[in-house]
């Protein structure tokens, strides 16, 4: 593989570049137990994953999540079929499960200090203090939405993938997706204008 | 209802229903009407979807752009799976196939195992800290613990709580080691009472002991309070001992049931309560103060312990009893030091110990706890020096001291980056980052410049400079800086080295004229905090000052005297006094009879050359710091009155040493002018002609 391809692809981490067939051919090497390649298949999908993550569960278990997520590719990349879906919703999809898993094993809610201050607040109130959105106002936003709307809108938006994929991904028809993606939307922009953000903000 | 319309069955389900509507007598203009607002609104509502979110969709994918993982955590991930993948997808096909899985199978468990060898022995980060233990360290004779009005004889080694009563018997004694590292020795037929152990469980190195004395005679030792919060107190009856930073003092119930105070090294406050009302002095070294329990206080020189009085002399074994405990804590904290640190710079294993300890920082939570294990992790590189630096390794240490500054300018920066999106936890981060670095401090707070580590002292101030969050905050990191001059000083001075004394007061004089220049350059919304800072340092130092002016009447011994480091007092000489024209009027309390000299009942004398060049240079000092002073004030008034500043001048005007004013003072929003030690100080100078710009007639200043 040219290596100036697989630079491009390591920098530029659009959905173009992890549906590209040079990923596939980085699958079947790694099928064959090439491990550079394995590790060059990593470098395309380890910001995307994490990011995924990221704003699925918060920062706190991202990176956690992310290796486990990484570990079970690991294990299982010789189940994944060349053509049945691209590998992009593959690796997603485990990234899916890896999360629900974590969402039943962690249903216990903790208890926490009153001497803790919530910092989300605190962010919520600086970042309308100087009228944009940040990095820890959306992630707080996100985090009031109900699941199935944050995962809509991350796949979407902050992974780039089509309602297709999307639909393979989460298991949901593409026509449900498209309700989905302007209830999330709608209402994340509720949650943001009772932060106090105002539509020019956004 | 909504429903796709880019679906042809769709399409042709809405045809047909449309169509099946012209059954019902509708027109086909009507239905083409009909078909033509579902179309619209299907288009409406895509351009509102589409328009409507979309500046909105565009600042989440910008913002999600620009979150990545940790470069950390991506690289050694990726080490982890290829190591994996090679390993658990090699395939035997033949022998040569064979060797090389088993040779990368090899150097995998090899690498694994050279990583449980490093996890195991915790290379890298200082695992043993301050003990904050309280106990028994010494019990001779008959020594009794009541606990829980419970009475048992206590052994050495004892563990104590707070609400523990000591008792010793006739012919006994103890000794007890606070959680501070401060030390108490009880006399013989002496009850104590430790009413509190206080740490400050968000900050370890703030501690509070008090001690209440019931009947004897205790001595404390104080050596490394290394904040202004930290403090040292032993009550009897209406009356409290204070010692902050470093002290030793001695305090007794008398027989005619009086508390009695002596200041031994360095000075000690006191108050006392009487008639619902609290008087306060400081005691600076030599100094005694007995107290009635009617409040009244008499102040005298610590008398001469004479060989014939009592069965022992219990100041100056007390003084040489804290030598050798001093000693041993260094030598306790400086073998903890080796133990710990096994690999050093140019051993092999270097590498792999920085390894592990970028793991250990990759393995962490959040970011924030990254940044602590960083700071960790730069502490520890500064243990290195340390050890380093007692092995004679001064190359190497300088390298390590340097790479230590430069990683807490990086921590100082980070934090300055995210303060503004999150300042409750950069602020917290901050208070544990100092936290740290001040309990190391805590344990060098004994070393002096003549030490070899001294560096990794100054190293420690510095980096509470660096990572200070805005310039107020670094000048009361210098101020602090300052203070541990002036004690470094104090310690040189009961060392006998006038010399080494001479150079850190200077330096104190330096570093405070450089901050209190730096004043006027602050913002106005941090000068103030800045001044208050400097006028409340001052409070303490000019104490530390004038217990170091005391130790400069005194000359090295001709012949021997037990108290004040054998420290022979020379005859008195007459000194003029000063003309009564120069007689400050603002001072409305002094006898104009009476000549002016340092403190009543000590000799304002210098023999010795050394000793006139330290006395020389701290008044010089104590000139220039109150000048500077005087000059920050003004500077800080010139915008709007602040009442903060002119309390904390009030107070100074309040120190009362050993029995006496210490300084008058007068301050104006134009005009500070200062008394102290028969010098007056102006600013601005009142340019009369007649008489010397610094010591002038004051006129009558209205406030």
């Amino acid at each position: 593989m040219c290596a100036q391809a697989l630079i491009c692809i390591m920098n530029n981490e659009s959905t173009s570049q992890m549906k590209s067939d040079e990923v596939e051919k980085l699958v079947t090497s790694s099928q064959r137990g090439n491990g550079e390649a394995f590790g060059k298949l990593y470098d395309i999908f380890v910001r995307p994953i994490y990011r995924y993550v990221y704003y699925r569960v918060g920062s706190r278990e991202a990176e956690d999540l992310t290796e486990l997520i990484f570990l079970k590719t690991w294990e299982n990349i010789r189940q994944y079929k060349t053509g049945k879906s691209h590998f992009s919703s593959w690796i997603f999809r485990i990234a899916h499960n890896v999360i629900i898993d974590f969402y039943r094993s962690n249903q216990r809610p903790e208890i926490l200090s009153e001497d803790i201050q919530d910092m989300r607040k605190e962010a919520d109130t600086l970042a309308r203090a100087h009228g944009h959105l940040t990095n820890e106002t959306l992630s707080s936003a996100l985090e009031e939405l109900k699941d199935h709307y944050r995962q809509v809108i991350v796949l979407k938006y902050i992974n780039g993938f089509s309602n297709e994929e999307i639909g393979v991904i989460l298991g949901r028809s593409q026509a449900a997706l498209r309700i989905l993606q302007f209830r999330a939307l709608k209402k994340l922009r509720e949650v943001l204008l009772g932060k106090g953000f105002s539509a020019e903000d956004m | 209802m909504w429903f796709s319309l880019k679906s042809k069955t769709t399409r042709s389900r809405l045809e047909d229903k449309l169509n099946a509507l012209s059954k019902l007598a509708v027109s086909q203009e009507q239905i083409d009407k009909m078909k033509r607002t579902v179309m619209s609104s299907r288009t409406e509502q895509k351009i509102v979807e589409d328009f409507a979110f979309s500046p909105l969709i565009k600042r989440i994918i910008e913002i999600a752009q620009q979150l990545t993982p940790r470069e950390y955590f991506r690289i050694l991930l990726r080490e982890k799976l290829v190591m994996l993948f090679r390993v658990e997808h090699a395939r035997p096909l033949n022998l040569i196939d064979s060797i090389r899985f088993r040779k990368t199978l090899a150097a995998g468990l090899a690498f694994v195992f050279v990583l449980t060898i490093v996890f195991n022995f915790g290379f890298g980060i200082e695992k043993v800290e301050a003990s904050y233990t309280t106990m028994l360290e010494e019990a001779i004779g008959e020594v009794i613990l009541i606990r829980d009005d419970k009475e048992i004889q206590a052994t050495t080694g004892l563990l104590l709580v707070g609400d523990d009563t000591l008792r010793t018997g006739a012919n006994s004694k103890a000794a007890i080691r606070f959680l501070d590292q401060s030390i108490t020795r009880l006399d013989e037929n002496t009850e104590v009472k430790i009413s509190k152990l206080f740490i400050n469980p968000a900050n370890k190195t703030q501690t509070i002991v008090e001690l209440v004395l019931h009947r004897g005679r205790v001595w404390t030792r104080v050596i490394n309070l290394v904040d202004n919060f930290s403090r040292f107190q032993v009550k009897a009856n209406n009356t409290v001992a204070i010692a902050k930073k470093k002290a030793a003092f001695d305090v007794a119930i008398t027989k005619k049931n009086k508390a009695k105070v002596s200041a031994v090294q360095n000075r000690v406050d006191i108050m006392v309560t009487k008639d619902k009302k609290i008087s306060e002095t400081t005691l600076v070294k030599g100094f005694t103060a007995e107290v009635a329990s009617t409040g009244l206080m008499t102040n005298a020189t610590l008398q001469e312990e004479k060989p014939n009085e009592g069965k022992h002399q219990w100041i100056a074994q007390n003084l040489a009893q804290d030598e050798t405990y001093i000693q041993t804590l260094r030598e306790e904290i400086k073998q903890q030091r080796q133990d710990n640190v096994k690999i050093l710079p140019g051993n092999p294993l270097y590498a792999v110990k920085e390894l592990s300890q970028n793991t250990k920082i990759a393995l962490a939570g959040d970011q924030f706890e990254r940044q602590k294990k960083i700071a960790a992790t730069v502490k520890a590189k500064l243990v290195e020096a340390e050890v380093l630096l007692e092995k004679g390794n001064v190359d190497a240490s300088r390298a390590l001291l340097e790479e230590f500054h430069g990683s807490i300018l990086s921590i100082a920066q980070w934090l300055k980056d995210r303060e503004a999106g999150q300042p409750t936890a950069i602020l917290e981060l901050r208070g544990q980052i100092g936290e740290m670095l001040s309990a190391y401090e805590k344990q060098v707070a004994v070393i002096l410049p003549t030490d070899p580590i001294y560096p990794i002292k100054e190293a420690l101030a510095q980096a509470h400079v660096s990572i200070a969050p805005n310039e107020a905050g670094k000048a009361e990191a210098r101020l602090a800086i300052a203070s541990e001059k002036l004690l470094e000083a104090h310690d040189f001075i009961e060392k006998g080295n006038q010399h080494g004394a001479v150079q850190q007061v200077e330096k104190y004089k330096n570093v405070v004229s450089d901050v209190i220049s730096q004043v006027k350059k602050l913002p106005s919304d941090q000068q103030e905090r800045a001044v208050t800072a400097i006028l409340d340092t001052k409070l303490q130092d000019i104490k530390v000052l004038e217990a170091i002016v005391v130790t400069t009447h005194t000359v090295p011994p001709a012949t021997s005297s037990p108290i004040l480091g054998d420290a022979a007092i020379p005859p008195k000489e007459e000194t003029p006094p000063i003309p009564k024209e120069e007689i400050d009027t603002v001072s409305q309390n002094e006898s104009k009879d009476e000549p002016h000299t340092e403190f009543s009942g000590v000799p304002a004398i210098v023999k010795d050359e050394n000793f006139t060049t330290l006395g020389k240079t701290v008044a010089d000092a104590k000139a220039e710091t109150f000048t500077k002073l005087s000059e920050a004030v003004l500077e800080v008034q010139k915008t709007k009155p602040h009442t903060e500043v002119l309390q904390k001048l009030h107070d100074l005007k309040e120190i009362d040493v050993s029995g006496k004013p210490l300084l008058d003072l007068k301050a104006t929003r134009e005009k500070v002018m200062t008394k102290t030690s028969g010098t007056v100080t102006s600013v601005p100078p009142n340019p009369l002609p007649t008489v010397d710009s610094e010591t002038q007639v004051l006129p009558q200043v209205q406030p």
